[in-house]
């Protein structure tokens, strides 16, 4: 485990807090009650070459992603994953769901940059050269099948030319908005997994039909949309991977969907670290101007001894996260640790920004406290890039495959 | 004091306040939140149905009193707790005015406004009307004539009006027995709502878990979902039954009273967050979304939790009152 902090991760974190301390927070409590991040400050950031944009774990391994392990990009992941970790973090202590709305490709980011041919990768990742700010995306989830990935129902058959597509995608991050969406859909659903291919649908695609936008508890900033495809002709070039990729090795459109999270869960993660040191920290700063913290009392001792489990348990979560992203960036498997940090985090986070806003009194339950917001916020790290559940079910399998039971 | 054949009044009352939660106040609760009042229509059928006089005496001094409120309370709040906040905190001011002989319009229940110690601000629940404010602690109370804010945003609780308040002046304040009684009548309106939040939120999850299919089976087949939901089954029940306790305590002028309210609280605190966040965690993206109502019940609970405090300061007497 390489625990060292590199001089470009100092710099990025050193930076970005400063940046979410003096751009997204200040529009944060804005950005939630309008439900959306103003266009300016997303230019803004655009301009200034601010995005989110992971990488797979599995790039340049060999097997997955092979053929993309130049040199080069060997020497450019290095880093790429705790560096992303470090920028989540401070950027969602700022607010995580104007991060989420960064322009760039968004969960969209990993499955092209690990299995898309050279062509896609040029074509897909060049829209964001544009100086207008511009979003990809990801869609696997439907109204029928979220943490059943494999059991995704719409459906892609082969035509000439293409395929034609048919089905409802829900529940996704930046999906009205995106210029395409990474969208997986199954040539034969009893085949399960092994059926299921991840195709580009871009914006303008006759048969894309946009649905709801949706209400929610918290990251009201963020977009959360469906969609639906009816009778959508998707021609050859937009299968990701091109066909020859689905040939050669079976199973691997559920393999591109399920790599992707090797990387975004420790992401997610360390999104919800950054929210929670956001939490305690507050609530520490408000706790330290009251007197009555200093005060020998039951309370201030019984508030003292909150504030260090949390901090303590903060701590554990950062530890998973870093795990998590230095196995990526070295190239060796991360799965469980990737959802120990996600599974950890997202439970500690909900934990401390709920203790933080009662430490602060009945007054943390106003709209003029982000402490509530937080609270409302947080919830979702235990729902998005798979279920607290979801995650222990990954975790458990991997130590009873370690112990030696069967895959 | 629960009068003569009170325990079948009680019973009826309880079913008619179900039945209106479970139909008016849960086909307007979206839109009351959005709304941030009270649909006209509702307050005249609740008005229409009396139960805004349940813990009202009796021409013949019987009455349900406040643990007839509490009942009230509990029922609509499983419809939906921020209307029913909404509606019932006249009554429940009516009742605790008649102990102060002061006319009432806010409601505080953090015991960090009559700390000496503590300078932060609290907030109260604010009825329609001219009156004080009325800070309860669970070891003093005080009144106060000032204004407080008009209500704004906030995590829950929407429809009713949580606003920011100012501290009493240190002066106002009485200590003593009848300031106990005082706070453990009107902290079972922040219980009641926290209850009624936590059952409906809790309901809603074990039906969802019933029909959705995931990998080919019903939720309820996994025990990564039936464990959770069983466990804030378990602990609703325990904390209904702590605060029926207390009540019961209460009414009879047990000198336990006081220990076992402050029991039933930091049990209703802790149940109804379980319950909330277990049902929102079940429902999973659609938990999260606001197509279903529990994510504002989950919110709603927090509120109504928020009202009363610190929950430390709660643990941290029933320590002193356990260690002593
Ligand atoms: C704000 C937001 C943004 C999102 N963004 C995206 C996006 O960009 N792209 C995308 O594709 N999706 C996205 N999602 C969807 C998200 O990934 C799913 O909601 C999530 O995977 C859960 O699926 P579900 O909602 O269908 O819940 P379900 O799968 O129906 O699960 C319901 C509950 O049952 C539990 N459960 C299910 N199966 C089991 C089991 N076998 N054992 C134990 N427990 C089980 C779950 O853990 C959960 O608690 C987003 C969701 C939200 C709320």
């Amino acid at each position: 485990m390489n625990w060292e902090w590199t001089p470009q991760m100092r710099q990025v974190r050193d930076f970005l807090r400063y940046f979410a301390k003096t751009e997204i927070r200040p529009i944060s409590r804005a950005a939630d009650v309008a439900h959306e991040v103003p266009i300016s400050f997303l230019k803004k950031v655009k301009a200034l070459g601010i995005s989110m944009e992971p990488i797979p774990a599995s790039v340049g391994r060999g097997g997955d992603g092979e053929g993309v392990g130049e040199e080069q990009d060997a020497k450019r992941v290095r880093q790429t994953n705790r560096i992303a970790v470090v920028a989540a973090e401070e950027m969602a202590w700022g607010d995580a769901a104007v991060i989420i709305t960064l322009p760039g490709p968004g969960l969209g980011g990993p499955p092209v940059s690990a299995t898309g041919t050279p062509e896609q990768k040029e074509r897909l990742f060049g829209v964001f050269s544009d100086p207008e700010p511009k979003w990809g995306a990801y869609a696997l989830t439907e109204p029928e099948a979220g943490s059943d990935a494999a059991g995704i129902q719409m459906t892609a058959t082969r035509t000439k030319g293409g395929y034609i597509l048919n089905g409802t995608k829900t529940f996704i991050t930046n999906g009205a908005r995106a210029e395409w969406t990474v969208t997986f859909a199954t040539v034969d659903r009893s085949l399960g997994r092994r059926g299921q291919r991840a195709f580009v649908i871009e914006k303008g695609q006759p048969g894309l039909e946009p649905g709801r936008i949706f209400d929610k508890m918290g990251l009201r900033a963020s977009e959360t949309s469906e969609f639906s495809l009816v009778d959508a002709f998707v021609p050859d070039e937009n299968l990701l991977g091109g066909e020859a990729y689905y040939e050669e090795r079976q199973a691997k459109g559920f393999r591109v969907a399920m790599a992707t999270f090797d990387s975004t869960r420790p992401l997610v993660a360390a999104m919800a670290v950054g929210i929670a040191r956001a939490a305690l920290e507050e609530a520490t700063d408000r706790l330290t101007q009251n007197a009555a913290l200093s005060l020998g009392t039951p309370l201030a001792e019984a508030t003292r001894a909150r504030l260090g489990q949390m901090a303590a348990e903060l701590e554990m979560a950062r530890a998973l996260v870093f795990e998590a992203a230095s196995m990526a960036d070295a190239r060796q498997p991360n799965a469980k640790v990737a959802s120990m940090s996600k599974a950890f985090s997202g439970q500690v986070a909900m934990a401390i920004c709920r203790q933080a806003m009662d430490l602060v009194g009945s007054v943390g339950a106003l709209g003029d406290s982000l402490l509530e917001k937080w609270y409302r916020d947080i919830k979702v790290f235990d729902i998005f890039e798979g279920t607290a559940q979801v995650q222990r079910i990954v975790i458990s399998r991997r130590l009873f495959e370690e112990a030696g039971a069967e895959r | 004091m629960v009068g003569e054949g009170s325990e079948e009044l009680l019973v009826s009352v309880r079913e008619l306040a179900h039945s209106l939660g479970q139909t008016s106040l849960r086909a307007v609760g979206r839109q009351a939140e959005a709304d941030r009042a009270v649909p006209p229509s509702l307050s005249e059928a609740f008005a229409q149905t009396g139960l805004d006089l349940t813990a009202d005496p009796e021409p013949d001094g019987a009455g349900l009193g406040v643990g007839g409120l509490y009942a009230v309370g509990r029922e609509l709040a499983e419809g939906d707790p921020s209307l029913a906040a909404a509606l019932l905190l006249p009554a429940w001011l009516r009742h605790l005015s008649r102990a102060v002989n002061r006319p009432l319009t806010a409601l505080s229940l953090d015991p960090a406004a009559l700390d000496g110690q503590s300078d932060q601000p609290v907030v109260a629940l604010l009825a329609q009307g001219e009156g004080s404010t009325l800070f309860l602690a669970p070891e003093a109370m005080a009144l106060a004539e000032s204004a407080p804010e008009r209500p704004g945003e906030s995590v829950g609780l929407s429809a009713a009006g949580l606003v920011r308040s100012d501290r009493p002046q240190a002066s106002a304040v009485t200590a003593g027995g009848d300031a106990k009684r005082l706070w453990r009548e009107g902290v079972l309106l922040a219980i009641s709502l926290m209850l009624g939040a936590g059952r409906a939120a809790l309901n809603t999850a074990v039906t969802y878990a019933l029909t959705r299919k995931t990998f080919g089976q019903a939720l309820t087949t996994y025990q990564g979902v039936a464990f959770p939901l069983a466990d804030a089954a378990t602990w609703l029940e325990a904390a209904e039954g702590l605060t029926e306790r207390a009540i019961w305590l209460h009414q009879s002028g047990d000198a336990s009273a006081q220990q076992a309210m402050l029991c039933a609280l930091v049990a209703s605190r802790q149940a109804a967050f379980k319950a909330g966040d277990e049902a929102v965690q079940t429902l999973g993206g659609a938990g999260f979304v606001s197509e279903f109502p529990v994510e504002m019940w989950f919110r709603d609970a927090v509120a109504a939790g928020a009202l009363t405090g610190r929950l430390d300061r709660f643990t941290v007497l029933l320590g002193e009152e356990v260690a002593s």
